[in-house]
């Protein structure tokens, strides 16, 4: 059998430099951005005002009417944007704090780091009012709860249930103290906060989505560096450890990677659950092992999200619905499905 | 040279001391075993020797240079260790994991050369995992997990190699076959270090072994000296027979009644 190069792999030779690149990884990688593509065209598309893809291209192209050029750039366009670098983010997330707890039932929506950032969100945005949405505190509120998490639970690589278990306690006191702070504004004053808090992208503005996605395209080169980590931490500590991989300081750059981007995908919608959950599943599922690389996992939660919000913007017409809404049902299922298959592994 | 140097080493978990004054040094080329009862101390120093805990106090040595003195990086191109029960990473390919016992030598722009593909080969070769090489590593049964993790660690290429118990979930005749994969290693002129402990499989197979006792070291040297009713007797707080084989004259341990 032939050793001299991996299989499934394509080797890059450039002097002395070697590159292997999985073939199935980057073919899927392609399929999803092919994919992202396609939703992104069909779901500014989608409205009240009757467009086809055919006339969604043309705008796009810079050949469309006065009137398609003000429905695509100024009303959907910062919808569907917002959207994609969302589920990009909360993809990235998921995949990250999954491989660190080595759990799939880890991810921020399930440990309280989304519900940090969001109590952060809205307590800016109702009590110090800035004008802008105070998508910068996201990042502060998931920290704090990240510190409570890992205060009381030391080794998250180790006890991956007990970390979620105490995650689910954080996440629904921080839930608690931001229906809280909620509930002493009036109503009327609350309207697209309260949305915000179930997952809403219909006020999404560049303002939030454009430095997000700045900061997003700043972390790249980091997680591109802890991808090749990141996959030897599957096996756990002491072989991680053993194949020269510095274990402490990697799940450090994980575990503020984790928060920064998972409180960032909060901040432009609100919380959402089930992609960031979802999205490595897809992604190990469809590279057919469970070392799928970060970006995959992005993708596939940008065409995730996307694909819930064309759903229930479809569904609800003419009406209004918070995305997440709809993820919630989904991740309802998934949960259910997950759970149902790991107590079957341990019987 | 020697390989591993050990020098008073001392060690204790919260308070509580797990290692006295252990010192001992490994030649090149031995299969080397560390035996004791329960608690005594034997993972605890195959930990620290290979870099998995810190150290508190005494010193150690990995081919003349202080073990604090490596990264993990460069550590792991100078010793491969075996956890007790690794984790094997799901949907993994047993030629994927072998592979990855290639990482230390690699980095991002160099992510295969042919040394990687000529040590993955040799791993392959020694550990006959041919038939199993696009097998899921997580699918495979314990006998052939053990080769495959094998496999990874000898891709590593390490002078030194550590294995916590590497036979202890096996039957008979998978120990014997793991333990042939073993000695085959030592061949090359590298130097294994294994907890083990079924002690007629130590005396058999291994060059020399440590005894360890309450974390300190109660007897050291070749395989046949150390096995002896007294030692044994005291160790295990068991009284046993010891037999000799009939083709080798190996020891062999009958327990006869626990004595306290």
């Amino acid at each position: 059998m032939n050793t001299s190069i991996p299989s499934g792999v394509w080797r890059l030779q450039l002097g002395k430099a070697t590159v292997l690149l999985h073939r199935r990884t980057w073919l899927m990688t392609l399929l999803m951005l092919i994919t992202l593509l396609l939703l992104f065209v069909l779901s500014v598309s989608i409205g009240s005002a009757d467009m086809s893809m055919r006339e969604v291209i043309a705008t796009l192209g810079g050949q469309g009417s006065k009137l398609h050029e003000i429905m695509v750039y100024k009303i959907r366009l910062p919808r569907v944007t917002g959207v994609v670098v969302a589920g990009l983010a909360m993809g990235m997330a998921g995949c990250l704090i999954q491989t660190l707890v080595r759990n799939r039932l880890a991810t921020p929506d399930m440990v309280g780091v989304n519900e940090g950032a969001s109590l952060a969100v809205i307590v800016f945005a109702l009590y110090l009012t800035l004008g802008s949405w105070p998508w910068w505190a996201s990042p502060l509120g998931a920290a704090l709860a990240a510190v409570a998490l890992f205060v009381l639970c030391r080794r998250p690589g180790e006890q991956g249930y007990l970390f979620i278990i105490i995650g689910i306690a954080i996440s629904e006191l921080f839930n608690a103290v931001g229906e809280f702070a909620m509930s002493t504004q009036p109503l009327t004053h609350l309207g697209s906060v309260y949305l915000w808090t179930m997952g809403h992208f219909a006020h999404v503005s560049y303002q939030t989505t454009q430095p997000i996605t700045l900061i997003l395209l700043a972390l790249c080169p980091l997680m591109a560096l802890i991808n090749r980590p990141l996959a030897l931490l599957r096996f756990g500590d002491a072989t991680a450890r053993n194949l020269g991989v510095n274990v402490p300081l990697v799940q450090l750059g994980i575990l503020g990677l984790a928060i920064l981007v998972a409180s960032l995908g909060t901040a432009i919608g609100g919380p959402v659950i089930f992609v960031a959950m979802a999205a490595p599943i897809l992604a190990s599922w469809l590279t057919r092992d469970n070392l799928a690389p970060i970006w995959l996992a992005a993708l596939c939660g940008a065409v995730m999200l996307m694909g819930s919000d064309i759903l229930v913007r479809v569904l609800a017409q003419p009406n209004e619905i918070p995305t997440g809404i709809m993820t919630r049902i989904l991740g309802g299922f998934l949960l259910l499905f997950l759970l149902i298959k790991d107590r079957q592994w341990s019987d | 040279m020697t390989v591993l140097q050990v020098r008073n080493l001392q060690f204790g978990y919260h308070q509580k001391p797990v290692l006295h004054d252990v010192s001992f040094s490994l030649p090149r080329g031995k299969l080397i075993g560390i035996v004791g009862p329960n608690g005594s101390g034997k993972s605890t120093l195959l930990k620290l020797l290979a870099g998995q805990l810190p150290l508190q106090q005494g010193e150690v040595d990995i081919q003349g240079q202080a073990l604090a003195s490596f990264s993990t990086k460069a550590l792991a191109r100078q010793l491969a260790f075996l956890p007790q029960r690794p984790v094997m990473a799901e949907g993994i390919r047993v030629e994927q994991l072998v592979q990855y016992g290639r990482h230390p030598h690699q980095g991002w722009f160099n992510q295969w050369s042919a040394e990687d593909a000529r040590q993955v080969a040799r791993a392959r070769d020694i550990m006959q995992l041919e038939p199993l090489w696009q097998r899921i590593a997580s699918s495979l049964s314990g006998g052939q997990a053990q080769r495959a993790w094998l496999g990874m660690i000898l891709a590593q290429n390490t002078d030194l190699i550590l294995l916590d118990e590497p036979t202890s979930a096996l039957d008979i005749g998978l120990q014997t076959e793991v333990m042939e994969s073993i000695r085959h290693i030592t061949t090359e002129n590298r130097t294994v270090l294994i907890v083990i402990h079924d002690l007629g499989m130590a005396a058999r197979y291994c060059d020399e072994l440590i005894a360890l006792d309450e974390g300190r070291v109660a007897a050291m040297g070749p395989a046949r000296e150390v096995i002896t009713k007294a030692l044994v007797d005291r160790l295990y707080n068991t009284n046993v027979d010891i037999l000799a084989a009939p083709d080798d004259g190996a020891p062999v341990i009958v327990p006869r009644r626990r004595t306290s």
